[in-house]
């Protein structure tokens, strides 16, 4: 049917709540544990830092992407690295949202081993939501972009609720003194939570199927200021609840505030309602980096039709996610700096800086050339 | 030889006369326009199949031989009891047949056609037929018959057809008389305060009714038929000007493409034009209601309507659409919210509460409060299940139950459901096979089930549910998390026509939610659906909210008032 078979198109609202929920999954999985190891009570500032890094990043590939409307960023890297360079930053791309779906997976397996399931063999988890993620890719971003649309409130509620819900335990006192040690231990942990952003590059990739086409670089960067203060929000009730001590060691710190709050004699445990919005984000971004990595290998290997490469990519991603860590402390081996944001910045960062210089070489160019033509 | 003639002439003419068109004429082929006649008596022949059959009378003309023409009727039609003939002799000695089918036709409208037949007095058939077409019949619609196709399309439509020897065209003229049943209650779609008024199995009454409701010009009429055995009639029926071309186009290909001998009812038409054959919720609505047909008219939706099924198909459909009930537009707004609310919340309580029972009685046990788990754990000591197959025995009993009370007489169903439940659920616990706690959950989950509107969905839900029990009882509620996930992601995946079928939650639409959760007043209906009225947005002006200056009170006390002051109070 030709309405149906039009091309896809997803609204900016609906990428927005992708990268709100993408993001905010890992927040609450692993940040807090990350940013309080340095930052201590001040882990809420470092939080806020990141946050402003991640919009500017954020306002950077969303800005390039706005330069070239119809392209995505395998399409505009080549065109401005040249054809050689460019293939090697575009692969280098789908390895990002190769790693990025298969780290999510192994976080979200992870926790469901230490917190429901410790009998259940990580595989199982690893493959079943590798399969739901290549499912969703397969079907096509309009279909994940509605899920994420009917999932966010959901999402937004039962981590808002958790928290609400550890309000009674919340010690303030925990929180201070507030930047005592100086800047310096807040501006180290930073790096980590800024290198997740990584996630951000996804919008490189959809910028060619986003609708209003006037508002879509206003909603890549507004979906990297909400997350920021949801993040903000969770170090400091994370640091207020379990005091810094607890927060910097525990694996899985929000699911350890979780359940160490008894918000009333009736409701003992409201540790679910945080994972379950953990399934749902994990479920959101899982299915986008399929999808993108699909989308991004099936144009470098110019095939017309993705839908070929989304099994190939699904099975990648689960042996990734499987083999990629020993157990969950390597992934946090794995996040912790300086290793994974140098890792990122030279991955992500340098290509784009360098797309950024050709872009900005191009323009000058072409202005110099108009004017000695005139 | 014939046979053979036949078959050749099948694979000729076969694909042109399947395919019926909106607005095309129920005849369709005209054999007398210059091809060569074929001879009727190769209808002799019994080893013709069905489609042989088909091909040969679709190319059959009426020939000038009255006689001709009767023995090419037996031929076609056979020795049917229900094909009257009445051969009547003029004053100018002119044969004339006036042929009927018995049942479908008005018995003094016949023999009006009789009357007048005889006191034609003309002398030449041509003249008979033409001053009959003019004149004498000019009361009734007529209209001329040249083939055999057109002559049993008249017939079988309920039409007298006069033939007379002399001409090699006769006339049809309108004496239907359709034995139906009364417009009665739908039983599937029941309301308290709405219109007591069904469709019925005649699309001609279907069609008439829609007419009572809007009276525009602008409600239009598409028929075709389908079916090259049955010709079942299809209309679909939209508003002019708000239903999208492009949906209308789409309705019509998808329509047009169905090639199948038969068409018994709105069933085999949905599976032939929804989206996807494999989707477990329905992607088209069916309803029984002329006032639900209208509505969705109105919000630029299309209707297909088939004879003989009191179902009318409403596309596009989205999942909103599947939690209302006539009723939410005759009762009080706020408290059809609460019940607009009530309708989710039990829909999803029908799909997951056992899933998510066995889940966290197999797995989670440290999600319960202390006291209700040490409650549940007393009540089980002693069943000799797992409490997965605990659930899920019931759950199937239960749905042995419902399907007895469904397929019994209904003076017998509700006794046989109602006894089987108490009966069974009492002695299932007294014999220590299931605990109390099952018995609740599977009840709550009939009670929530019977909440859902739409009896298509609720059939669904019963699918799932099974799915879930299965789910929670190997994985936990990882398994039910993962389940719905899958619902959420399928479903947001389903079209309807072109349309995301989980609208408006996902696309989310603001305005889609006053008719999905959050009904609104009919005055602050300004707008119609943005996905099927975008032709025409507009359905209302708005400030119509009734205040308290239009009451009949202070109406009366204007009125009351002299002239001056009562200008005064207005323009206050």
């Amino acid at each position: 049917m030709k309405m149906a078979e039009a091309r896809e198109i997803i609204a900016n609202r609906q990428l927005a709540a992708i990268l709100f929920m993408m993001r905010t999954t890992v927040v609450i999985s692993f940040v807090p544990l990350l940013t309080t190891g340095n930052a201590a009570q001040d882990a809420w500032a470092a939080g806020l830092i990141a946050g402003l890094l991640l919009t500017l990043a954020a306002w950077g590939i969303a800005e390039l992407a706005a330069r070239y409307p119809r392209l995505t960023v395998v399409d505009y890297s080549r065109m401005l690295l040249g054809r050689f360079l460019g293939t090697i930053v575009s692969l280098v791309i789908s390895w990002h949202f190769l790693l990025i779906a298969a780290t999510d997976i192994r976080i979200y397996a992870e926790l469901m081993r230490v917190a429901f399931m410790p009998n259940t063999p990580i595989w199982f988890t690893i493959v079943a939501m590798a399969f739901l993620a290549s499912l969703a890719a397969w079907f096509g971003i309009e279909p994940i972009g509605r899920a994420a649309d009917a999932f966010l409130p959901i999402f937004a509620a039962f981590v808002a609720l958790t928290l609400l819900g550890a309000v009674p335990s919340f010690n303030v006192h925990n929180l201070q003194p507030a930047l005592a040690r100086g800047l310096r231990p807040v501006l180290s942990s930073v790096w980590t939570p800024l290198g997740i952003g990584l996630q951000w590059i996804s919008a490189g990739m959809l910028f060619p199927f986003l609708i209003p086409q006037n508002r879509r670089v206003h909603s890549v960067v507004l979906a990297a200021v909400l997350p920021s203060a949801v993040l903000a929000v969770v170090a400091a009730m994370l640091v207020g609840v379990l005091g810094t001590d607890l927060g910097s060691k525990s694996l899985f710190p929000f699911l350890k505030m979780a359940r160490s709050v008894r918000p009333t004699r009736t409701i003992e445990r409201i540790e679910i309602l945080g994972t379950v919005a953990w399934g749902l984000g994990l479920f959101a971004g899982g299915s986008t980096m399929v999808y993108c990595g699909s989308r991004a290998l099936s144009q470098i290997l110019r095939i017309t039709e993705y839908r070929k490469i989304v099994p190939v990519f699904g099975v990648l991603v689960a042996l990734y996610s499987m083999y990629a860590y020993k157990d969950a402390f390597q992934l946090v081996r794995f996040f912790r700096p300086p290793g994974f944001p140098l890792l990122i910045a030279l991955t992500a960062g340098v290509p784009y800086a360098l797309m950024w210089a050709s872009h900005i070489a191009r323009h000058l160019l072409r202005r110099r050339t108009g004017r000695q033509d005139r | 030889m014939a046979f053979n003639l036949v078959r050749a002439l099948i694979s000729r003419f076969a694909r042109r006369t399947r395919r019926g068109g909106f607005g095309a004429s129920p005849g369709r082929s005209s054999p007398s326009s210059g091809r060569k006649r074929i001879d009727p008596e190769l209808l002799a022949d019994d080893s013709l199949d069905v489609g042989a059959r088909k091909a040969v009378t679709d190319r059959l003309a009426l020939d000038a031989r009255l006689a001709e023409n009767l023995r090419m009727l037996e031929l076609a039609a056979g020795p049917s009891p229900d094909i009257i003939v009445r051969r009547i002799a003029t004053d100018a000695s002119l044969d004339i047949a006036v042929i009927n089918l018995q049942g479908i036709v008005d018995q003094e409208r016949i023999e009006g056609v009789v009357r007048a037949v005889s006191s034609a007095g003309v002398a030449s058939a041509p003249e008979l037929i033409s001053e009959l077409g003019a004149h004498l019949l000019r009361s009734s619609h007529v209209k001329t018959v040249s083939s055999f196709t057109d002559l049993w399309d008249a017939l079988s439509g309920g039409l007298a057809v006069v033939l007379a020897d002399g001409h090699n065209q006769g006339l049809a003229c309108s004496a239907q008389s359709f034995k139906t049943r009364p417009i009665q209650e739908p039983p599937t779609d029941t309301t308290l305060r709405g219109p007591r008024q069904g469709f019925i199995e005649d699309l001609t009454t279907n069609l008439a009714i829609l007419r009572q409701w809007i009276r525009t010009p602008n409600l239009w009429i598409e028929e075709t038929r389908l079916g090259h055995l049955t010709q079942t009639r299809l209309a679909i029926a939209y508003v002019k000007g708000l239903a999208s071309e492009e949906l209308l186009a789409e309705v019509r290909q998808r329509i047009q493409r169905i090639e199948t001998d038969s068409v018994l009812g709105t069933g085999p038409v949905e599976d032939f034009i929804q989206d996807t054959h494999l989707s477990f919720f329905p992607l088209i609505l069916r309803t029984e209601r002329p006032d639900r047909v209208v509505g969705n008219l109105l919000e630029g939706r299309v209707a297909i309507m088939v004879q003989n099924s009191p179902f009318a198909l409403v596309a596009p459909m989205d999942y909103g659409m599947l939690f209302q009930s006539a009723d939410d537009y005759y009762e009080p707004v706020p408290i059809v919210f609460v019940i607009s609310v009530l309708r989710v919340i039990a829909f999803w309580t029908s799909i997951l509460l056992p899933g998510a029972f066995v889940a966290v009685l197999t797995f989670h046990h440290e999600l319960l409060p202390t006291s209700l788990l040490l409650r549940i754990v007393g009540d089980r000591a002693g069943v000799p299940f797992p409490v997965i197959v605990e659930v899920f025995l019931m759950e199937l009993t239960f749905e042995l139950l419902r399907e007895a009370g469904l397929r019994l007489p209904r003076a017998v169903g509700s006794a046989v459901t109602i006894v089987g439940a108490l009966v069974l659920g009492e002695a299932a616990i007294n014999a220590g096979l299931v605990s109390p706690s099952v018995i609740i959950v599977v009840a709550t989950t009939a009670i929530a089930s019977f909440i859902l509107p739409t009896f298509s969905f609720d059939i669904s839900a019963r699918l799932l549910r099974f799915a879930f029990i299965v789910a929670g009882g190997s994985i936990g509620l990882f398994g039910v998390q993962y389940g719905i996930i899958m619902v959420v992601l399928i479903l947001a995946s389903r079209r309807s026509f072109g349309h995301p079928y989980l609208a408006p939650v996902a696309p989310f639409i603001g305005g889609g939610w006053k008719d999905y959760l959050f009904r609104t007043w009919h005055w602050a209906k300004t707008m119609r659906p943005k996905l099927t009225g975008g032709r025409e947005p507009i359905r209302a002006p708005g400030g119509q909210m009734p205040r308290p200056g239009a009451s009949p009170e202070s109406e009366g006390l204007q009125q009351l008032q002299p002239e001056g002051g009562g200008a005064k109070s207005k323009g206050r």
